[in-house]
């Protein structure tokens, strides 16, 4: 009994987790319909970035997510402007092989640069504190914070804001959009800033947890598909449920069937598409 | 398109061309370098049959993997032939893979891609969990080698690797016939169109659907037959072997060569291989550049030269006809540029 | 679209060519009084695996450094020195079977370091035909079982030789520590591991619990923890888990409250301290040498790091986890060249096969390594002259630093 209370705190700082990894990725793959296999890469540059101001520089730790948002959105930029603008009519395979391409571009760039040794970055907050019989790691609670801090701004931005309906407009039909003398340029545009700063923040908060290495964000990425897929591409709400299911899935899987928790997660993902083919909270 | 008579026997030139290659390249290291290119081009056609449905088939590495090991279990287990099992290890992938179209092929592009990530997630869990039947990390080996004794030939695939070569070239040559057999007939210009305007097909009374199903079939099929000699040829295979990953440089390599024909598919692999053979005479300061060059060559080649190779040298040839002024047949620009458009 | 098949076949027919021509001049050069033996090195340069590769890449191009400043070996006449080449498989079997098949055919390669694991188990049988001696690390015990005049040699020592002495040592040390159970990858090495440990259990009469696989790539290892936590062992074992996750692990045992004994494999203090901090690390075991001066740790490897940024020209001063190992996995076959005098590979062989020959093991001060000790004899059998045995230490991560606890030197 006492086992469950742990599995069950084990299950939501997991979920927080994938949910942080998930919600930039949705928001990618939902206006743009490609699967982007490079956010990986860029929360491994948040993580990056968090190495070399928290770590190398010894800097406050509040100065790496802005650090880490500029470096990001940068490349989030470039990568618009040079990959998926121009491939913008050219369906969704090509520019999915193409952000393959600049995945390996940067994992190796990055393992030339920093070796790919697993490089450590302080915790945020360390210890742990005592609920009943279960363990809860402290350096969790900034993910807690942090993540939902960002959802809920980003919420408030996709769901207040004129930007924001600007960006429902284009992820419901670009073309019913630019008719309307919608500047679709400057919108994506946007998009991928507001992407790449979660990506961004997402890196700096689980490289705290774990280390930085070339790697760390291709580990996540095959998890944040899942979660997207199965909330429903481009569902905010969608990422957090897909989240929670994916997190409990895990850590009751992980506990109770071993490595056998493989195929029930992705037996679970299967099941729930061919019941609702357009996820969980995903719109026909 | 009509062609000048002498150009319909290039493909046979280039057939007998590879079937005396041995003869005077005959060094195991550059035999085992075109084993490697025959199995590779028996997988890129098939990558590029699912790609005309409209897909990626991201498990494909898997159902080659599936074959060899259905090659291996056979010959180990249930005692078959090696020439008997060989067609069995593709109808069990192609069997695996009408199952899971079921589900699959249903879905839009990036489910379809996921889902394919899921599969082979799940088959190398069966490898691995499996341990019983697939031998789990540690794989299976020593793979048996065949050997013919028939007609007074006595040929030992364990001491050579020569007859290694003529089954995949083969193997490889037959695949090749089929698929241009069926990309020339009805059915490859109804998988064309699926690609670009499924939704005007739907109104045909063609069924879509068993279009696609056929399309991932046979590409599994292959898969299969090319990774049965691939496990008796290599004597070990492991779960590894067959990552999600692998299947990457088969891709690359369509893509370079033009993903808008078969034909590219191959000249694409060829020419991939080549640039690796290139790589290993580079100094080894460069070695660690080398996944950064292929990625760069992945994102220009979609970005500036979407026809690959073979769409290039159709473009060349409009440029120099349209600079000396003989620009023949009206805009006859490449079929394939068409396409791209 | 024909026209484009026709220029291409052009292309390739000179590619073929020239592939001969390269293949045509790289024929042996003729005798002379200075002779440079080229050192094959087969292994990950890039991808995943690159931080072994590339360490093993600097430990055998600063071992052959060396054999090379301290005059290199003369025969007769003639003088050898040694040069590295090495090629990169980023650990895929194709790529290795392709290196492995150029360094001995065309390259003429007569010594040579494999690492990818497929590779090197598919080609033991053809580098024995070729009669080329092969010092592998491959952790898959079947490279083991090879026919008796096999030419590949294991110079990496699994754990399945040091298990034994390391839950004895432990044992010894800890006589109120009763069980023990293993938290390792669901992979090679991880199998390896479980089996390993059970049977050293058994010999050193510790509970043996059941183990728990986590899959590669996990992130958080709190389900994993709290799963081998339920079963509460006295010692938790991660040994072969990569240097990352034993941070991790040992963070999150930390966090659960576990009071026990964390023992892993080689991974350094200094790592596991930038990833776990220093309270979750404390009164840990390692395997790891400690680069420090004093003690038995050699002063031939305290430079290693240095050296092997300046090797490497990185600007991050990025030196690996243990190229101190592969350095002295790489004198072992330097120093039976020297002992045998001669770089034919079979008279090589005949030194490293003779029975009680004994190798420098460059990491500790006074160390050997030799091929067929009673421990791997008693695991391999008819087959343990293939298995290398050196003298290892067992550390104590103190004050978040490796102090060695003690030496084991093979019998």
């Amino acid at each position: 009994m006492a086992q469950i209370f742990q599995v069950i705190v084990n299950a939501l700082s997991l979920s927080l987790i994938y949910i942080l990894f998930a919600t930039g990725l949705t928001l990618i793959m939902g206006i743009f319909d490609v699967c982007n296999f490079a956010y990986g890469e860029f929360v491994m540059v948040g993580g990056i970035a968090t190495y070399l101001i928290v770590a190398k520089s010894g800097l406050p730790y509040i100065v790496a997510p802005f650090a880490a948002m500029i470096i990001v959105s940068l490349i989030g930029i470039i990568f618009e402007k040079g990959i998926f603008y121009p491939m913008r009519n050219r369906g969704g395979l090509e520019p999915a092989l193409a952000t393959f391409g600049s995945s390996t571009i940067m994992q190796t760039a990055v393992l030339i640069l920093f070796g790919g040794m697993p490089l450590g970055v302080p915790s945020i907050m360390s210890g742990q504190f005592k609920i009943g019989s279960a363990y809860f790691p402290m350096d969790r609670l900034p993910i807690i914070i942090g993540g939902f801090l960002m959802i809920t701004l980003l919420f408030l931005f996709v769901q207040k804001t004129k930007l924001g309906l600007a960006i429902r407009a284009l992820q419901q039909d670009q073309d019913a959009a630019a008719l309307q003398g919608m500047n679709i340029a400057s919108i994506r545009v946007v998009v991928w800033v507001v992407a790449s700063c979660l990506a961004a923040v997402a890196g700096v908060l689980l490289s705290s947890i774990s280390y930085v290495s070339p790697t760390m964000g291709s580990g996540y990425l095959l998890k944040g598909f899942a979660v997207v897929i199965m909330g429903g591409l481009g569902s905010i709400p969608g990422a957090l449920v897909g989240g929670f299911v994916l997190g409990f899935v895990d850590s009751f899987g992980q506990t109770y069937l071993g490595s056998y928790s493989y195929m029930f997660a992705f037996a679970f993902i299967m099941l729930v598409l061919i019941v609702r083919p357009q996820g969980l909270m995903g719109k026909r | 398109m009509k062609l000048p008579k002498w150009q319909t026997y290039i493909p046979l030139l280039f057939i007998i061309f590879m079937f005396v290659l041995p003869l005077f390249m005959n060094s195991p290291r550059y035999l085992n370098l075109l084993n490697q290119l025959l199995l590779n081009i028996i997988l890129a056609m098939g990558v590029y049959s699912v790609w005309s449905v409209g897909f990626i088939n991201a498990a494909q590495p898997i159902f080659y993997g599936l074959g060899s090991y259905t090659v291996a279990l056979l010959m180990m287990r249930a005692h078959f032939p090696f020439w008997l099992a060989f067609p069995m290890a593709g109808v069990i992938p192609a069997v695996v893979a009408l199952l899971f179209g079921l589900i699959g092929l249903k879905m839009k592009g990036a489910y379809f891609l996921f889902l394919t990530i899921a599969l082979d997630g799940l088959i190398s869990w069966l490898f691995i969990s499996w341990k019983g039947l697939f031998g789990g990390q540690l794989g299976i080996f020593p793979v048996p080698q065949p050997r013919i004794q028939a007609f007074g030939l006595d040929i030992n695939f364990a001491t050579s690797r020569t007859p290694y070569y003529y089954l995949a070239l083969v193997t490889a040559v037959i695949t090749c016939l089929v698929y241009f057999k069926m990309f020339n007939s009805r059915l490859g210009r109804v998988w064309e169109s699926i690609g670009k305007t499924e939704d005007l097909l739907a109104n045909t009374g063609i069924s879509v659907f068993t279009q696609k199903q056929i399309a991932l079939a046979v590409s599994c099929f292959f898969a299969g037959l090319a990774g049965a000699i691939w496990a008796p040829y290599i004597t070990i295979i492991t779960p590894s072997q067959f990552g999600l990953w692998q299947g990457i440089t088969i891709v690359l390599g369509v893509l370079v060569g033009g993903i808008y024909s078969p034909l590219g598919a191959i000249i694409g692999t060829i020419f991939m291989a080549a640039l690796n053979l290139v790589f290993t005479y580079l100094p080894s300061q460069t070695v660690q550049y080398q996944p950064m060059a292929l990625g760069f060559i992945l994102v220009l080649v979609l970005l500036f030269m979407p026809t690959g190779i073979l769409g290039l040298s159709g473009r060349v040839q409009n440029r120099i006809k349209e600079l000396t002024g003989r620009k023949t047949a009206p805009p006859s620009i490449n079929k394939d540029d068409v396409k791209a458009v | 679209m024909k026209k484009g098949l026709c220029s291409f076949l052009i292309l390739l027919l000179a590619v073929t060519l020239l592939a001969g021509l390269v293949t045509g001049c790289s024929s042996s050069t003729t005798a002379s009084k200075e002779q440079v033996i080229t050192i094959g090195v087969d292994t990950p340069l890039t991808g995943g695996a690159a931080p072994w590769g590339l360490s093993e890449m600097h430990g055998v191009t600063l071992a052959a450094d060396d054999f090379n400043s301290a005059g290199g070996l003369t025969i007769g006449d003639t003088h050898y020195t040694l040069k590295v080449e090495a090629l990169d498989d980023a650990y895929d079997t194709a790529k290795a079977t392709n290196n492995i098949n150029q360094m001995a055919y065309t390259d003429g390669v007569k010594f040579m370091f494999t690492f990818q694991t497929e590779g090197s188990l598919a080609l033991a049988p053809t580098l024995t035909n070729m009669k080329i001696l092969n010092f592998t690390v491959v952790n898959d015990d079947r490279i083991i079982a090879q026919p008796a005049d096999a030419y590949t040699y294991r110079t990496y020592m699994g754990f399945s030789v040091q298990a034994n002495d390391y839950l004895a040592w432990m044992k010894k040390t800890y006589p109120n520590d009763k069980s023990i159970a293993v938290l390792t990858t669901n992979d090679t090495n991880g199998n390896v591991t479980e089996a390993s440990t059970k049977a050293a259990a058994a010999a050193a009469g510790l509970t043996y619990l059941a183990p728990v696989f986590y899959d590669t790539g996990t992130a958080d290892f709190s389900p994993f923890v709290t799963k081998i936590l339920n079963e509460k062992p006295d010692i938790i074992l991660t040994i072969g888990d990569p240097t990352g996750d034993v941070g991790l692990i040992a963070k999150t045992l930390n966090g659960m409250g576990f009071k026990g004994i964390h023992a892993t494999g080689i991974v350094g203090a200094a790592d596991l301290l930038k990833i776990a901090g220093q309270a979750p690390i404390e009164g840990m075991l390692t395997l790891n040498m400690p680069l420090i001066p004093g003690g038995q740790v050699s002063s031939a490897v305290l430079g290693l790091p240095a050296r092997e940024v300046a090797h490497s020209g990185s600007a991050w001063g990025t030196a690996y986890c243990c190229t101190w190992d592969f350095y002295s996995e790489a004198g072992i076959m330097f120093d039976a060249m020297k002992q045998a005098k001669s770089v034919d590979p079979t008279v090589v062989k005949a030194k490293i096969d003779q029975s009680g020959a004994k190798f420098n093991y460059a990491a500790i001060n006074n160390g050997i390594a030799t091929f067929g000790s009673p421990a791997s004899n008693a695991i391999f059998g008819a087959n343990g002259g293939h298995q290398v045995t050196n003298s290892w230490p067992i550390d104590i991560i103190k004050n978040g630093k490796d102090t060695i606890g003690t030496i084991i030197t093979p019998k």
